[in-house]
């Protein structure tokens, strides 16, 4: 329920504290860090323990497992020391008012060898001299990885054992193989990229509950359901969710004794105090309720880092830490236990501590996706469970913090709910996405409860969504989506089907798929549609069987049982998440390519079948060539007025597009996941369309060899010139097609005139707007409010000071500009910019595309 | 420092260039002999002897220095390295802390990596020998590279080389 006691929404008032600007300072000025802690101990611990041998790796063995990390890693409550992009250390006095770290290291790249880690093995000696984020490693740490840690991972790593499992190879199979397996269909990178190899993630866990009663009770709650059956992998799950939560609170304790160590021999009397108080709340929570906001804020993290030690973090999210904390906050603030200002530094210093580490990347992921932070979703605002404004003062005070740091993680997600969240608050949002530049991004609170209302989400825990990663909607802490297990290259589909089975790609000698027919001798546009539609089955198969293959090695070998115990549904089913224990089961698919495969169908549509102005063959070969010698063929399907865009509010391309989407929710719907729930389709695409752009050549829709493809749900960029016809054409598509969320990136120039702010609200008001039913409103919508010139200099200049801390929003993240690979600058730069004073595009040149490594 | 290591390796390539070292079975070189012209087949059997020396290197590398045979202690691993048309095939095996090079192909492998061409397979390896870099995920990314197997053997295999090319200086 809306609450205010703030005067000022803003609150203007409240700043950056010299301590929150000090750690700000040195959280920029440091490199990430690798960190052995976790990979030394969870190898030796499953040495000690056998594991390695093991045919099924139980869920109370992992939980044994985590509670052996917890218990032995170092209690780091002050960090003093990092390293600078000359990989120089310096020191520093760090005056944190939370204890505990995700790694050992101030920013550091935590490892998890039982997925992706050993994609790092071939950089070890050179990785803190890579061109692009270069982390920081010692010798002896190199070494203890080379020999200690990564040899014993080489077989048993998940994707190693999903191979051994189902892909088998021997030399026979390899020569006489001509169809793609579904594991050599990822491995070639180009028709899509499954998730499970790296993560279990991308989801909400619950906080509500171990806030109100802390560890203690839940762990008594297992202890009784253990007792009460007899079942033997039933009592198995309860004593593992014992076993976590017993960890969690032994590595609070820990944190507690090592503060109490550091305030005795502490001499600066302030500075003792402030580690007295960090001891004392340790060692309450999350053992026992939290009684104040801090202590809130301390469970939290204290158990957002036992779930980071359990799973890589890719997109787990905190969830609706405004309607979570909101109790507290106002009850400390009632009370005068703190002020708006103490209620800032402390979220400032929370927003610190989630962005403590990054995800390892190697060389080449760091070209393709690189700039990533762990996108960790925070919600705030919209409706609650009963439909009633949800917006409150704690809601204001997250965004001031949030204005006031400009950081990459937390990703800052706001809900806004029409007719029921005040235009005051819509007006904040904009005015905090001017002055960072690209935070928060903003969700149609109608639009996406429809969306999962349309999946059978019950209307309390679709009304209950947070945001998870980049914008996937699911209910708080019960809906377990993974929403990245699946990243489709839609235009893989369209390559297979123009090329009858074929990819440019991967040799046209190949036929990689099913023949669905050569389109030169097609009479009919619906035939090459036919012909799609087969292509893209084909691939959602693969895409799907997968995924299901890699989850049910997750089910015998990475149980969850952290993750597990903060959800809802696990401790009544007795069952693991990843067996289904949660309330509700899916899986996610991000579809890549949508608005250029939508505009490639209709140029098709168009030119070849309706103006017969070039025949199929004579377009396929236009493609082949790279349109070299069809240079005016490239124009006319490239030009808005000749050729039917999505974005221009045109019938021929917006049903294309609205075709697409629903041939990819029916097909991906129809698919059962290994844990019985159903396949969502979500666009948005992180850095995916300047990495799979890369790899692809030219299509019908004009785009040439290797450019970048759009972003998200974006309509293409430089064809769509008004800004109403683009929301127009975005937001009639059917919102139940989109449940696992979009990302519709936007680029407003900024300082456009006195009424900026009133523009920008009724920008957002036009595209949510649902038309009396007639279409559902835009789902979601994200900015970038910088000047195409700033970019450039920070493109060509990226040495300069003032672009160290330039936010940018990517597809559904925000990340620093000098952390991206050149192409995925390129598609920043080359976004559609509009001025919100006229609604019209400002013209622009495309820079050069940069050239490749290799 | 460097720069002179380099230099030596490379001069000393050519003299100590085993020219006997023939790599293709002659039931696949038949096959082959078909479709490639002349300048082709050398170049094709030159790579063979090219990457044949290079693993041969390697392999004594692990023979004269303790540390670098560190890397190899207890590990057990099958490798074959071969072009798409077999006109060149390699397999190199590690087992008991000892590295072995064989002319053609096994059957029980760990890691397979098929080049697209002897072209490629050449880059691949000048570039190793020049800047001790080896991107598999750019070469797969690039199409010159298909990686069969165990992916981590692979990534485990180019730590070594980098870790030689560093200890020599190069990269």
């Amino acid at each position: 329920m809306s609450q205010n006691i703030l005067n000022d929404l803003s609150p203007k008032g409240c700043n950056l504290t010299e301590r929150v600007s000090h750690l700000r300072d040195i959280y920029f000025r440091a490199v990430p860090e690798i960190c052995t802690e976790r990979p030394c101990l969870i190898t030796l611990f499953h040495l000690d323990n056998g594991l390695f041998h093991k045919e099924r790796i139980s869920i109370l063995d992992k939980a044994r497992a985590y509670r052996y990390v917890l218990e032995n890693r170092t209690p780091i409550v002050v960090h003093s020391r990092a390293y600078d992009k000359r990989m120089k250390p310096f020191e520093f006095r760090e005056a944190p008012l939370f204890a505990g770290s995700t790694t050992s290291k101030f920013k550091g790249v935590p490892l998890y060898p039982e997925f992706i880690a050993l994609t790092l093995w071939p950089e070890l000696l050179t990785i803190s001299r890579r061109a692009s984020n270069p982390y920081h490693i010692t010798d002896s740490e190199a070494k203890d990885l080379n020999y200690e840690i990564f040899p014993y991972w080489i077989d048993t790593n998940i994707l190693e054992r999903t191979r051994e499992r189902y892909y088998k190879e021997n030399s026979k199979k390899v020569e006489d193989t001509k169809q793609l397996s579904e594991m050599k269909l990822f491995e070639r990178l180009v028709f899509f990229l499954a998730s499970k190899p790296k993560c279990i993630s991308h989801t909400i866990p619950d906080f509500s509950k171990v806030i109100k009663y802390g560890l203690y009770k839940i762990i008594d709650e297992a202890n009784n359901k253990r007792d009460e059956t007899t079942e033997h992998s039933t009592r198995e799950f309860y004593t593992a969710i014992s076993e976590v939560l017993e960890g969690i609170i032994a590595y609070s304790q820990n944190l507690a004794a090592k503060a109490e160590e550091l305030a005795c021999k502490e001499s600066d009397s302030v500075v003792r105090r402030e580690l007295r108080d960090i001891a004392e709340i340790n060692r309450r929570v999350p053992a026992l309720p939290a009684r104040t906001f801090r202590e809130g804020l301390t469970t939290i993290w204290i158990c957002w880092i036992a779930i980071h030690l359990e799973n890589p973090n890719i997109g787990l999210s905190l969830g609706r830490l405004d309607q979570v904390l909101y109790d507290l906050f106002r009850q400390d603030i009632k009370n005068k236990v703190i002020t708006i200002q103490d209620a800032i530094e402390l979220i400032c210093c929370l927003w610190l501590k989630i962005g403590d580490h990054v995800p390892a990347l190697p060389e080449t992921g760091e070209e393709l996706f690189g700039g990533t932070g762990s996108n960790q979703a925070i919600t705030i605002g919209g409706v609650d469970k009963d439909g009633k404004d949800a917006v409150n003062d704690l809601t204001y005070t997250m965004l001031r913090a949030t204005e006031l740091m400009k950081l990459r993680d937390p990703n800052l997600n706001a809900r806004y709910c029409q007719g029921v969240n005040s235009k005051e608050y819509l007006k904040r949002l904009c005015e905090v996405n001017i002055n960072t530049g690209a935070t928060p991004a903003i969700h149609n609170d109608k639009a996406v409860i429809k969306a999962l209302r349309g999946r059978r989400d019950k209307i309390k825990q679709a009304r209950d969504y947070g945001v998870i990663g980049c914008v996937e909607p699911g209910s708080n802490g019960r809906f377990y989506g993974h929403s990245a297990a699946i990243l489709l290259n839609l235009t893989s589909a369209l390559e297979l089907a123009l090329f009858n089975g074929r990819h440019r790609h991967t040799g046209m000698d190949k036929i990689i798929s099913k023949e669905t027919g050569d389109p030169a001798t097609f009479t009919t546009f619906d035939e090459f549609k036919t012909a799609f539609k087969k292509q893209t089955r084909w691939l959602i198969g693969k895409a799907t069987t997968l995924n299901d293959n890699f989850g049910r090695v997750h089910q015998d070998f990475y149980p969850t049982p952290i993750l597990s115990a903060f959800f809802e549904g696990p401790m009544d089913k007795g069952k693991d998440l990843i067996e289904g224990g949660a309330t509700i089961n899916a899986s996610g698919a991000a579809i890549i390519g949508l608005a250029d495969v939508a505009d490639s169908l209709s140029a098709i549509e168009k030119v070849v079948f309706v103006d017969q102005e070039c025949s199929f063959r004579a377009l396929l070969d236009a493609l082949r060539n790279n349109f070299k010698g069809s240079e005016a063929l490239q124009r006319r399907l490239m030009n808005p007025d000749k050729t039917p865009k999505y974005g221009n509010d045109e019938p021929m391309a917006d049903e294309n597009v609205c075709w697409i989407v629903k041939l990819l929710d029916k097909t991906f719907g129809e698919k059962k996941n290994y844990r019985g729930g159903r396949y969502r389709v979500g666009y948005w695409t992180m850095t995916n369309h300047a990495a799979f752009g890369r790899l692809m050549k030219a299509l019908p829709n004009g785009r040439k060899d290797h450019e970048n493809f759009t972003s998200g749900i974006t309509p293409v960029s430089g064809v769509t010139p008004d800004l109403t016809k683009a929301l127009n054409s975005v937001a009639r598509l059917p919102a139940q097609c989109l449940s696992s969320g979009v990302a519709l990136n936007l680029k407003y120039t900024p300082d456009d005139g006195d009424r900026m702010l009133d523009n920008f609200a009724a920008s957002i008001e036009g595209y949510f707007d649902d038309n009396n039913g007639a279409r559902d409103g835009g789902m979601e919508i994200q900015f970038n409010i910088i000047n195409r010139d700033d970019l450039l200099d920070a493109f060509y200049h990226p040495e300069k000071e003032i672009h160290r801390e330039l936010l940018v929003r990517v597809s559904g993240y925000t990340a620093y500009f000098k952390d991206l690979n050149p192409r995925m600058k390129k598609e920043i730069i080359d976004r559609t910019e509009y001025r919100l004073s006229h609604g019209k595009m400002t013209p622009f040149d495309p820079i050069p595309l940069p050239k490749q490594r290799r | 420092m460097a720069i002179k290591r380099r230099h030596a390796l490379l001069v000393l390539f050519p003299r100590v260039f085993p020219a006997t070292l023939g790599v293709v079975p002659a039931k696949q070189l038949k096959r082959f002999n078909k479709t490639k012209s002349l300048g082709e087949k050398w170049e094709d059997k030159w790579t063979g002897w090219f990457l044949k020396f290079f693993l041969w290197i390697f392999s004594k590398a692990f023979d004269l220095s303790e540390d670098f045979r560190e890397n190899i202690k207890g590990y057990k691993a099958n490798y074959v390295f071969k072009t798409e048309t077999c006109s060149v095939v390699v397999s190199a095996t590690f087992k008991d802390g000892d590295m072995e090079v064989h002319e053609g192909d096994i059957d029980e492998w760990d890691a397979m990596i098929i080049f697209r061409d002897a072209a490629a397979l050449r880059a691949t390896l000048k570039s190793l020998l020049l800047s001790g870099n080896l991107d598999i995920l750019e070469l797969m990314l690039a199409n010159k590279v298909e990686v069969h197997g165990n992916v981590n053997c692979i990534f485990k295999f180019i730590f070594m080389v980098r870790d030689l090319t560093h200890s020599l200086g190069i990269g």
